[in-house]
């Protein structure tokens, strides 16, 4: 498992800095316009970059090689899960820090906008990801391309649906407007859990049956 | 005890109309090298593919180092004994951006015995640059890059699949030569296949000759070239020598040329020696000429 994400690592490394930046700058509008479709985007970029890894895998014939290496199958799903579970991670930190930089320098304190935020960034990536790869693990990347393709039109038109509402996002909510909506927040986590690890079981379900 | 044994192995891929592997049974002994040869197609690398797992089979059984491969269950297999294998396959195996530096530091947490002085001295042996992207090589580079990390972990097996297809004969003798070396260890054990048969010829203990899908012949490689002759006669003088005699012939207007069995022929007649390219090319065509009389 390490070997494959070391590997992966060394794959990210080589758009790595683009990747930080686009992120960094996507993070920066949606805290400035409190916009909600900015962050979804950071979410599918996260998702994405285990999906250019598995890209790479492909056309290097490493899959099939990865059979003769002393590592499962299983491991080969974990290892893409986890590295955008990592770039998600990396995201959402980002996304903390930039938010509260930008609450305490606009002098309003620590808003609890950041868990509404947190809350969608996370669900998107749960969404995406549990969509995203157990298809592409199924039917590879050539044949999984028409469906990845038609599931970012999907993501890119719910986030255009966020944008046209964003003006009706109130940013200034306090912790204590939304604590009786910790519920709900909860169920959206569980919710995302359940179906990453839905998708996670579906994915080396599909990629255990495979000919390589 | 057996490197590799194939018992009964069949695989047929959808949409295919013939099955890739059909029956097929083949035993790799331990400290020995078997030479799989046929021509494109014939399902050498789907056999191998088999044997790593990577091409779920139909039925019969692998068993690899004394491990059982469970096609049905690939996710449940216990995967250590895969340490002990090296695999160079005939296509590419690494992502393109990788560089042969980056490829040890992946292999090295791998591979519990991997031997990253070893690795270092096939990347400065085979003049490959440790910084240079994998896509940057030529196709005997690449090649010689997967045979150094398939010989730097201490491997008891190794799983060739066309390593020396497409290369030049001095790239190709350097590698055999590190083949050769590598069966110096009476414990060590090589699958190679190729379609360049004077490969095989110069390392192979033992020859299975695979056409569509079925092993045609195995046995090693001396009983082979002993086996079988080439006799130059007339079309009447081959009709009348016994059944089973003649494993394949080409006629023209000088007469015929026919690959003998030697033991079927009388010995007034001069037979020349074979190589193992003809007794293959010959074999092929006598099974298509009888599908095409049965016909």
């Amino acid at each position: 498992m390490k070997g494959l994400l070391i590997k992966d690592l060394y794959l990210v490394k080589g758009y790595g800095t683009s990747i930080i930046l686009i992120s960094a700058l996507f993070i920066a509008i949606g805290i400035m316009n409190g916009s909600y479709a900015f962050l979804m985007l950071t979410a599918l970029y996260s998702a994405m970059i285990s999906i250019n890894t598995m890209s790479y895998d492909e056309r290097g014939h490493w899959d099939t090689y990865a059979d003769s290496l002393p590592v499962s199958r299983t491991q080969v799903v974990l290892s893409k899960y986890i590295l955008s579970f990592i770039a998600m991670l990396i995201v959402w930190i980002l996304y903390l820090a930039g938010q509260t930089i930008a609450d305490v320098c606009s002098g309003t304190g620590v808003s609890a906008h950041m868990l509404s935020m947190s809350l969608i960034l996370w669900s998107s990536w749960g969404f995406m990801v549990a969509l995203l790869y157990p298809v592409l693990f199924r039917f590879g990347m050539e044949k999984g391309r028409v469906l990845y393709m038609l599931a970012i039109m999907v993501i890119s038109g719910v986030s255009g649906i966020f944008l046209s509402i964003k003006d009706e996002l109130d940013v200034s909510i306090t912790v204590s407007d939304i604590t009786p909506y910790t519920g709900i927040a909860v169920c959206v986590i569980v919710l995302s859990a359940v179906i990453v690890t839905i998708s996670v079981l579906l994915s080396i379900h599909f990629y255990g049956k495979r000919d390589l | 005890m057996e490197a590799i044994k194939v018992s009964n192995l069949s695989k047929r891929y959808k949409k295919s109309s013939r099955p890739s592997l059909d029956n097929v049974s083949l035993d790799l002994p331990q400290g020995c090298v078997l030479g799989l040869v046929g021509e494109n197609g014939a399902g050498k690398t789907t056999l191998i593919k088999a044997i790593t797992g990577s091409v779920k089979f139909d039925s019969g059984s692998i068993e690899v180092l004394g491990h059982d491969i469970d096609a049905a269950s690939q996710n449940k297999t216990d995967d250590r004994f895969r340490q002990d294998i090296g695999t160079v396959l005939a296509e590419d195996s690494f992502p393109e951006i990788m560089t042969a530096g980056m490829i040890g530091n992946v292999m090295k947490s791998i591979y519990i015995n991997w031997d990253s002085a070893c690795y270092n001295r096939y990347l400065e042996k085979f003049g490959l640059d440790s910084k240079k992207k994998y896509k940057e090589y030529s196709r005997g580079m690449k090649m010689k890059l997967s045979i150094a990390v398939a010989m730097s972990h201490n491997a008891k097996l190794l799983l060739l699949d066309e390593a020396t297809s497409g290369l030049d004969p001095v790239v190709r003798d350097q590698l055999l030569d590190e083949f050769n070396e590598f069966t110096r260890d009476e414990n060590h054990s090589i699958l190679i296949s190729s379609h360049i048969t004077s490969d095989l010829e110069k390392i192979c203990d033992y020859i299975a000759f695979i056409h569509e899908g079925r092993i045609v012949m195995c046995d090693t490689k001396d009983a082979i070239l002993d086996k079988y002759g080439i006799l130059h006669c007339t079309d009447d003088v081959l009709a009348e020598l016994e059944d089973g005699a003649v494993a394949g012939s080409k006629s023209s207007d000088y007469g015929a040329e026919a690959l003998v069995v030697r033991s079927k022929v009388p010995d007034t007649f001069d037979i020349s020696p074979v190589s193992l390219d003809d007794i293959i090319v010959y074999i092929a065509r006598g099974i298509d000429n009888s599908k095409e009389v049965g016909r």
